[in-house]
Parts: C-alpha cells; sequence; structure tokens
C-alpha cells in the first residue's frame, strides 16, 4: 500500500511513446521527416536533430551525447530522462516529485532493414519487482522500399504502438488514456505504412502481449490516413477495432489541422467510440482541441481542451479537462515544462473537480 | 438531415435515465479497466497492491480476495452499500481515515489521477446492494470445512465455480464468517 501513492501519480506521468505533433507541418509535412520511425517518435533522422538545435535558444550539438561518442553508419543511438515535480490535486493534495522515463533507443540498419530496440525503465509489477524493472517496450523488424528514406512504403513487424489518430504525447490526454493508445499499450502487431508528403496511410494488426502481463488486454487492428491539402492544412481520419476475452469496441477518428500564422497551430481529434459488452452497446466521444504557440527564443505553448463522455446517453457521465503547457527548448537536448490541469465532471456537478502543476525535465541523449 | 442534427444534440447532452446493465463485465469495461486498471495502477502491467481492475475475472478476484466487497454477516449490509471498502476507496478524500502512502502522507481518494464520475460510484453501490452480481465469492477460498462455501449475509451457501452463490447450506443463529456460522 504503500508504494501506491507513487505507482497511481506515475499514472499521471509515466514515460512517453510518442513524439510532438505539435512540428508536424510547422516543422515538416510528416513525422517520418524527423523520426526514423514512419508513425514518429523515438529516434530522430539528421533532419530531426537539426529541428532541435533550430527551435532551442542555445542550439548546442544535437546528435548522440553532442557527437562525442560516434557510432558507425550503421547504427543509431538514443535515448531520452524525463522526471517530474509539483503539485496535484484529486482531491487529496500531495506535492510530489518522481521519475518518468529512462529509455535508451537503437537501430541497427542494413539496406533496406532495420532493426529497432527501445530498452529502459518500467513501472515494476507488485511481488515481481526483480523481473520487471527494465523491459524492451519496442523491439521490431522494418523494411522500407528505399533505404534511408523518409517517405516510400514501410512494413514493420514486432512490438510497437498501434498507429493512430494525432499520436499525442501527453498520454494523460483522453484521447490517448481513452482513446485505445493508452501510456504503455505497445504490443506485438504488423503494420504496413505508406508514407509521402501529400498524405500517408497505416494499417496496423496487433494481439495481445502474449509473453508478460500486458496494459493491453485486446486484439485487433488500425487503420489511419492523414491528407495534407496544402503545407498548412491537413485532414485524417481512421478507424480501430479491439476485440478482447469480454468485449469488443469500435473507434472511428477524425483529425485535423491548420497553421494559422508562421506560430500558431490548431490541430484537434474526435473519436466515437461504440463498445460492446454482453448485449449491450452504447457510445462514447473523445476528443482533444489544442492551440500552440511557437512563442521566439526556445519556447512553445499549448493550450488544450480535452473531452470524454463515457456513455452518451447518460447525464452527468462527462468530464473536461483543461491543459496549459509551457516547453523551453533550452539546448537541442534540454527541455523543460510547466504541465498544468483542471479537470471538470460534468461542469463541476458530476464529481470532485481535480487539478496539477508540474514541473517537468527531460534530456535527450 | 434535421433529424439526425436532432438525435446527435440530443444525445450529446445524455439523459437522466440509467439504463446501464449492473452486470460485471460492463462494470469491467465502462468504470473499473479505463479508471482503476491504469496502465500504472491496478493493471494486469502493474497489480499494484495486488489489485487488477482491467478484466472481469481479475476484478472479480481482486474484490473478493482482498476484501474490497465482503458478504459476511458483519460486513455486508445491502442497504449500506457506503460500508464496503471499494466505495469507501472512491468516495472519500481520506480513506480509512488515513492510511500512509510512500511519503507518509494519507492516500487519497481512488483513482488518484481522475476520480469517477458521482453516476458511476451510485451504479457501483446499486450493484453492490443487489449482491454484486459476478463477484460474490471465491470457489477455492477457505480451508476444512468451509471450502466451497461462502457467507450470504447470514446464510452459509454453495460457492458457484462462476463466484456466483449456490444453494443455501445453512441459516446461521449467530453470525456468518468466512463460509462458517460462528
Amino acid at each position: 500500500m504503500r508504494a501506491l501513492l507513487i505507482i497511481v501519480v506515475l499514472a499521471i506521468a509515466g514515460g512517453r511513446a510518442h513524439a510532438y505533433p505539435q512540428f508536424q507541418l510547422t516543422r515538416d509535412a510528416t513525422c517520418s521527416g524527423c523520426h526514423i520511425s514512419p508513425a514518429g517518435g523515438g529516434l530522430l533522422s539528421e533532419n530531426g536533430m537539426n529541428t532541435a538545435e533550430e527551435i532551442s535558444a542555445l542550439g548546442t550539438n544535437p546528435e548522440f551525447m553532442y557527437g562525442k561518442i560516434p557510432t558507425p553508419e550503421w547504427l543509431q543511438l538514443g535515448g531520452d530522462l524525463r522526471g517530474l515535480w509539483g503539485y496535484l490535486q484529486a482531491p487529496q493534495r500531495y506535492l510530489l516529485g518522481i521519475p518518468m522515463q529512462a529509455d535508451i533507443y537503437g537501430a541497427a540498419t542494413k539496406g533496406k532493414f532495420s532493426l529497432h530496440v527501445t530498452v529502459g525503465m518500467r513501472p515494476p509489477q507488485q511481488d515481481n519487482e526483480a523481473a520487471t524493472y527494465v523491459w524492451a517496450r519496442e523491439h521490431y523488424v522494418q523494411w522500407q522500399q528505399e533505404a534511408g528514406a523518409r517517405e516510400g512504403l514501410f512494413v514493420r513487424a514486432g512490438r510497437f504502438m498501434p498507429v493512430f489518430g494525432l499520436r499525442w504525447v501527453e498520454h494523460p490526454l483522453y484521447v490517448r488514456r481513452y482513446g485505445g493508445t493508452p501510456l504503455f499499450s505497445d504490443t506485438y502487431g504488423v503494420a504496413a505504412e505508406y508514407v509521402t508528403n501529400r498524405f500517408e496511410a497505416h494499417v496496423t494488426g496487433f494481439l495481445k502481449d502474449p509473453l508478460i502481463d500486458p496494459v493491453r488486454q485486446n486484439s485487433g487492428g488500425a487503420v489511419y490516413g492523414e491528407l495534407r491539402l496544402s503545407d498548412k492544412t491537413q485532414i485524417g481520419a481512421g478507424g480501430m477495432v479491439e476485440v478482447s476475452s469480454f468485449d469488443h469496441k469500435f473507434r472511428g477518428a477524425l483529425t485535423a489541422k491548420q497553421v494559422l500564422t508562421d506560430a500558431l497551430l490548431l490541430q484537434g481529434e474526435l473519436q466515437v467510440v461504440n463498445p460492446h459488452v454482453s448485449d449491450y452497446g452504447y457510445t462514447q466521444l473523445v476528443s482533444e482541441v489544442m492551440a500552440t504557440y511557437m512563442a521566439p527564443k526556445g519556447l512553445m505553448i499549448d493550450l488544450g481542451w480535452g473531452h470524454y463522455d463515457e456513455n452518451i446517453r447518460i447525464k452527468d457521465l462527462d468530464r473536461d479537462s483543461i491543459d496549459l503547457d509551457v516547453h523551453f527548448f533550452a539546448t537541442s537536448h534540454i527541455e523543460l515544462m510547466i504541465v498544468n490541469r483542471v479537470e471538470f465532471m460534468a461542469l463541476g456537478k458530476g464529481g470532485p473537480t481535480g487539478a496539477y502543476s508540474m514541473l517537468q525535465g527531460h534530456y535527450r541523449l | 438531415m434535421h433529424r439526425l442534427v436532432w438525435a446527435l444534440l440530443i444525445a450529446a447532452c445524455g439523459t437522466s435515465s440509467d439504463d446501464r446493465p449492473l452486470e460485471l463485465d460492463y462494470l469491467t469495461q465502462a468504470i473499473f479497466a479505463p479508471s482503476c486498471g491504469a496502465t500504472q495502477c491496478h493493471s494486469s502491467f502493474k497489480q499494484a497492491s495486488n489489485d487488477v481492475f482491467d478484466t472481469p475475472e481479475a476484478v472479480r478476484a481482486s474484490l473478493i480476495n482482498n476484501g474490497l466487497i465482503r458478504f459476511d454477516s458483519t460486513k455486508y449490509d445491502p442497504d449500506n452499500p457506503n460500508q464496503t471498502d471499494l466505495i469507501i476507496w472512491i468516495t472519500e478524500t481520506v480513506p480509512f481515515g488515513g492510511i500512509p502512502g510512500a511519503d507518509g502522507k494519507p492516500i487519497g481518494r481512488m483513482p488518484y489521477d481522475a476520480p469517477l464520475p458521482n453516476k458511476d460510484v451510485l451504479l457501483l453501490k446499486e450493484w453492490i446492494s443487489a449482491q454484486a452480481p459476478g463477484a460474490q465469492c471465491n470457489p477455492d477460498a477457505g480451508t476444512g470445512i468451509a471450502k466451497g462455501h461462502a457467507c450470504n449475509s447470514k446464510e452459509v451457501v454453495e460457492c458457484n465455480a462462476d463466484w456466483t452463490f449456490g444453494a443455501r447450506i445453512q441459516l446461521c443463529s449467530g453470525d456468518c464468517i468466512g463460509g462458517e456460522c460462528r
């Protein structure tokens, strides 16, 4: 029971599997423009490292360990360390400080094939701590149509997150937590992905992990596509089916991004979810709208509104969140964030109002 | 088109009537798994405090084996589900007077990061008042004469393989605790 405090608070502030979708369109057309994964996240490409240097206040060499540990051309290494300190009220009040993430990434490439592995810290399983402090959250083999290219056909097989929606980095957002890609729900699957600057399409089939006690308790499939109408406008749509031992869910998503000015991005995701259990089916709504201001001197400010309705037929089961996140990219490797949230249930009449305000430190190796 | 818009608007506003089933599978899918069974809390992945809430089998095992719902005559009052440990954990700001957490401060209302809506708490209370169908007893619990038996308030009953109460074995004149009359 004593460990419970840390455990549950980690639910708010656990590690990350995704990248910043704020940079798509504002910095490059696609996630693969800056990441070596076709879905984004993890290791940066050369263009991604240049972007990291460009957006930060002080620059610095963006390469792995500042370029002081050279790696052969076929091997790419990286990593992320994160920690969080702050105030939480839900409704009990806490001051807390916790580790979030300690991941090392590696990618070995041979021609059109590459092997990707992410090894890092995970929350240990109760009474099985010794065997579960470290895991390989992602490990997959990738084939791509043209070696090293950012566009074209990619095929992946192994353990990774099914590709769906805008792939927000902030896993407390409802479109992550209730949206089919909760924290650490990476699992075994196969994905075929076609990415161009004009459009991209991702098809993923996935299975409940048979090797560990997993987060994802279902198997299924996901399709997701994005169409860029111009260099400032993008729309997307997708669907996901999840089948477990006792239920199944159908999930549809619409996404959109609009660059309003050189410094202002508006993006949103709406999911309509149709869960079925026994003979009962119902409908849920999950959404996020976020405005991002790319301020000078390494600052990025997000203002988001999330909405989750557990069952639209029943009154007062909805909740709304207002997030205000301020990112400061001090150098190519160091990011400081202040993350703030207020959450209301049924506009304050459906349950206790919650809030947090925390400082997060992020070091990219 | 107008009808469709109106139907969506009405649906989005919700209604007061609550037609949700009092079934363990539904409660797991809609309430326990997304709220209590979050990744780093009571998921199969983490199993904090040996409670797991992301499958119906795990939910009933956690509720019964860890005493979050108890049907002993000294513990169960269908007219007052507020006294069950489960309801205390999800409703009180400082449950049980303050069990200290890792930092020595009292552990607060569950779930820490996203409290349950009042209507979900109410549904769980209704389910408990209806004797928690699907999570009533553990057929493997107990030893000796009490093996495979359970208390349903003042009655000793058989515990079925699907964790539901079976046929009555005995009506206790005193209390029923742990599948035996005391």
